[in-house]
């Protein structure tokens, strides 16, 4: 599938937001955000555990079920020549069954649980295929077999018989990886697929990623929480807290200039590359607040050592601080610094 | 199976010393007299060392000699062979019932989960589950014979005969089993991979019919075979109520006129259905869980 | 105390709470309660269909069924209450016995409520009481019997976990006798979830007793028993089928309050679970 406009985005997303509505309240999960994705470029998520990136992924899929609700905001799809709104289309409808899988596909976060014990990937591949590509079985197993092969699972025509138990984890991601992008899609949305490996099959796992994303031209939309990885992989970043995004810049910038303190306080943390990599976020200092009892202004105050009563009042808008560098705090905001 | 049964057998010789009394008297009957006793004591080897009694029970029941009834002098295999047979369709098609039954409702209830249809679903099979089967069927007598006189009241002579014990069992079954389906189901849709199964663009029967199902199987199957059980021993109450000529009735017809060998041989073969039906059941859970089928030695 | 105030915000359950407390507040008080002797037979009050006077009306011996009714529930109360406690008490101790000294002796006794448990209650319930003799004592101790598996397999799964904590090794390290730590330590944790299933068990129980004495196996007449009633009433559901609604009626509604309080209590207790529905 070639498209005419390859500098369009071919996702975007505005002002997104979905909120789980429960007894304790309503909880904010994904508040107010937006970005956009090119063609053959990858978009890095980071932020630390519970700050939405799941959710923003399984919003784009129009995965999320009650008592979830996506609450308003926009997801346009580019496909070919028009464009779809992805958050009015029926979930349960057949237009979004027709892109699920086929044009826009996931890796979900957990390898472990998200294949289905009772099916043998194989099983589980051709599915999609059939479904997508309208194959045959034989025809689907033959593709399922080179798709098992491009991942770099061993002798592939046993493996494929085998049921998930009988993988190691590391395979199991690979099945999953092969058999969401076993239909080529445009877009591909990877939750962490790597933080279940360990660091060797880690970084074979994202180098085969982009291989494969040169090969299909896809769009990635990789979600971790190592910035580490990011770096190996992202064009772009964009940096969540409590279900908003705080800071969005290339990777490079990001890198080198972090602007929002949240970001330094990541940065700093991070592990050295040869050091023990396993390590979750962190580090910088107090807990993330509920979702449910967000801090009025800037939802990173209590926790930022620069607050001041304008961030105790005031949430800070995301503005460009340098040419495509956003970032959404007062201290960068030109008119109040 | 080999020791349950063993132990069993064992069990069943015991009850002639378990329960307080002597066994002749007990197998002779209330009125009978001295010589009868004595005749008795001798024929069964009421006389003779335990241990020794108890080598010959057991041969006699593994050559499927019972012994012979108190009252009509038959031998009780003869007297309990068809009756298996008669409560054995009653409790199949109890079974086939709640199992249809159960998982058409039990699947919906989950996959609506938490709206009106899965409230109803909920509200009938709660009532279901509160409602003896001798409450129900005796209602079900007085509406459907009594009243307006379309099934017969008890008795096994055509398949009218079947339509109100198969129902009243069946459907006290089936609310059971309703609930139990209905988490197992909840429990599989809640599951990581039925997201995986969505993601990849599959409808949503599919995703409930398929890959949730699939799943829910594993505990249904068991559930099922417990239930089985559950509908034998709902069969000794149905038959009751029905006059069902069968052996849970038998049973309780020779409890009530201590004819212990009678009750003995019911008991066994009761027993043994149970431990066939368990039996059963791990095979068929082992055929569909692959993390069995290959991790066996 | 979360537990109580998380049962307290379900008004299901407290309203079936209610009625429960209710049914045995019927129970303690039947012989006041009751219109008429439950006992007193009348040849010249035979099958009167319900009345003023008669307000679930007379059975084949003139007697007055609403005064059976309310003292059947006295019966049904007893015998329930009693076996749930008998099954409770033996297999509490039982369980939390051979779960803390495991060994050879914990894994024949697995074996055993493993292969007990696949018979259905009324199948034990009727052997045993094959033995005891069909009476009210033989239904009590059929029916705690028959309970024992379950609590002995949920009371060894409890303390098998607690003895693997801290406070159980440091006790242990004091060097506390094996019933002080059972008692002390290993007691608290297992007494909740012990509730509940004794509250899950009484609707099976209740089931189960008036099944028996629906068979005859049970309760014997002319004690007043609500299966025992609708035994007698088979034989003249062409004239008068209102012999039906009474201890039809209340079995289900004991049936029906009690599972609702033990649905209630389990969600109070998992609060995953309450936060679903
Ligand atoms: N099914 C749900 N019900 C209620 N709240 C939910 C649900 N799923 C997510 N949330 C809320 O959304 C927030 C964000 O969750 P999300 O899974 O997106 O986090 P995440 O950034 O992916 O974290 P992690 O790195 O641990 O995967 C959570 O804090 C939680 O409060
Ligand atoms: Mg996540």
């Amino acid at each position: 599938m070639s498209v005419a406009h390859s500098d369009e985005p071919l996702i975007e997303v505005e002002d997104l937001r979905t909120y789980f509505h429960s007894e304790a309240g309503i909880a904010k999960a994904v508040d107010g955000i937006s970005f956009a994705v090119r063609r053959k470029k990858t978009l890095g998520v980071v932020g630390e555990s519970g700050c939405g990136k799941s959710v923003t992924a399984r919003s784009i899929m129009r995965l999320i079920r009650p008592p979830g609700k996506i609450e308003s905001g926009s997801i346009r799809y580019r496909r070919g020549e028009e464009t779809l709104e992805l958050a009015g289309l029926d979930p349960k409808g057949r237009t979004l069954r027709e892109i699920r899988g086929a044009e826009i596909a996931m890796i979900f976060q957990e390898p472990m649980t998200s294949l289905n014990p009772v099916f043998t990937i194989g099983e589980q591949i051709t599915e999609v295929i059939r479904l997508h590509l309208g194959a045959g079985r034989g025809e689907a197993r033959r593709r399922a077999i080179d798709m098992l092969n491009a991942v770099a699972i061993p002798s592939p025509h046993q493996r494929i018989d085998d049921y998930p138990h009988q993988l190691s984890g590391g395979m199991r991601q690979r099945a999953m990886i092969a058999m969401a992008l076993s239909c080529h899609p445009s877009l591909l949305i990877a939750d962490e697929p790597t933080t279940a490996l360990d660091v060797t099959i880690q970084a074979q796992v994202i180098r085969l990623m982009r291989d494969l994303q040169r090969e299909f031209e896809a769009a990635i939309i990789f979600i971790t929480h190592d910035l580490g990885v990011v770096a190996g992989i992202a064009d772009e970043v964009m940096v969540m807290y409590l279900g908003e995004i705080v800071e969005r810049a290339p990777v490079r910038d990001l890198f080198r200039d972090p602007k929002h303190p949240y970001t330094q306080g990541l940065m700093t943390s991070i592990p050295s590359l040869n050091g023990a990599r396993k390590q979750r976020l962190p580090v910088i200092e107090g807990n993330v607040p509920s979702p449910f009892d967000l801090p009025r202004g800037c939802r990173f105050h209590p926790r930022c050592a620069h607050a001041s009563e304008l961030c105790r009042e005031r949430a800070p808008l995301l503005l460009e601080a340098a040419p495509e560098h956003h970032v959404a705090c007062h201290l960068q905001d030109p008119e109040l610094a | 199976m080999v020791p349950a049964g063993l132990l069993l057998v064992t069990f069943l010789f015991g009850l002639f010393h378990f329960i307080p009394g002597d066994p002749a008297l007990l197998l002779a009957g209330d009125n009978a007299s001295a010589e009868v006793v004595e005749g008795i004591r001798r024929a069964y080897g009421f006389d003779q060392p335990l241990p020794v009694q108890y080598w010959t029970y057991m041969k006699k029941v593994l050559q499927g000699d019972l012994g012979v009834s108190n009252f009509s002098r038959e031998p009780v295999t003869a007297l309990i062979l068809p009756r298996i047979f008669n409560t054995a369709q009653l409790a199949f098609w109890s079974m086939g019932f709640a199992m249809v039954v159960s998982l058409i409702l039990g699947c919906c209830s989950a996959m609506f989960w938490n709206t009106w249809i899965d409230k109803l679903i909920t509200g009938i099979a709660l009532l279901g589950i509160c409602t003896p089967v001798f409450v129900s069927g005796l209602f079900g007598i007085f509406l459907f014979s009594v009243k307006l006189g379309l099934l017969p009241t008890g008795g096994l002579d055509s398949w009218r005969s079947f339509v109100l014990p198969v129902v009243t069992l069946g459907a006290f079954q089936a609310a059971v089993l309703t609930r139990m389906v209905r988490a197992s189901m909840v429990e599989a849709l809640g599951q990581d991979y039925i997201e995986t199964a969505r993601a990849k663009g599959l409808a949503e029967t599919a995703v409930v019919f398929k890959h949730a199902l699939r799943n829910a199987m594993l505990p249904i199957v068991t559930l099922f075979g417990l239930g089985f059980g559950a509908t034998l021993g709902g069969s000794v109450v149905t038959e009751t109520i029905f006059t069902w000529p069968g052996l849970g009735r038998t049973m309780v017809e020779s409890i009530l006129s201590r004819d212990l060998p009678v009750t003995q041989g019911a008991l066994l073969l009761f027993a043994f259905m149970f431990i066939g039906i368990n039996l059963v059941v791990d095979l068929l859970y082992a055929a569909i869980d692959p993390r069995i089928r290959f991790d066996a030695p | 105390m979360s537990i109580v105030s998380r049962f307290k915000r379900d008004r299901v359950g407290l309203v079936s709470a209610c009625a429960l407390v209710g049914l045995y507040l019927v129970a303690l008080t039947a012989p006041w309660l009751a219109p008429y002797d439950a006992g007193e037979t009348s040849l010249r009050e035979v099958f009167r269909p319900p009345s003023a006077e008669h307000l679930l009306g007379t059975d084949q011996f003139g007697r007055d069924v609403l005064s059976r009714v309310i003292v059947a529930t006295r019966v049904t109360a007893k015998i329930t209450g009693v076996a749930v406690l008998l099954a409770v008490v033996l297999g509490t101790c039982g369980g939390m016995y051979v779960g803390y000294v495991g060994g050879r002796l914990e894994s024949l006794v697995m074996r055993l409520t493993d292969m007990l448990l696949i018979f259905p209650t009324i199948m034990l319930a009727i052997v045993i009481v094959t033995i005891a003799g069909p009476s009210e004592g033989g239904v009590i101790v059929a029916l705690g019997l028959s309970q024992v598996p379950k609590f002995i397999r949920l009371a060894r799964g409890v303390t098998l976990s607690a003895r693997e904590a801290l406070f159980v090794e440091a006790a242990k390290a004091v060097g506390a006798g094996r019933w002080h730590i059972l008692r002390r330590h290993i007691w608290p944790s297992i007494s909740s979830p012990i509730i509940v299933q004794a509250t899950l068990s009484l609707p099976i129980l209740v089931l189960s007793a008036s099944g028996l004495s629906f068979l005859g196996l049970g309760v014997q007449p002319p004690t007043p028993e609500w299966g025992a009633m609708l035994n007698e009433s088979k034989d003249f559901l062409r004239t008068s089928p209102y012999l039906l609604a009474g201890p039809g009626l209340c079995l289900f509604v004991f049936v029906l309050a009690s599972n609702l309080v033990g649905d209630a209590l389990q969600d109070a207790l998992s609060p995953r679970a309450s936060s679903e529905g």
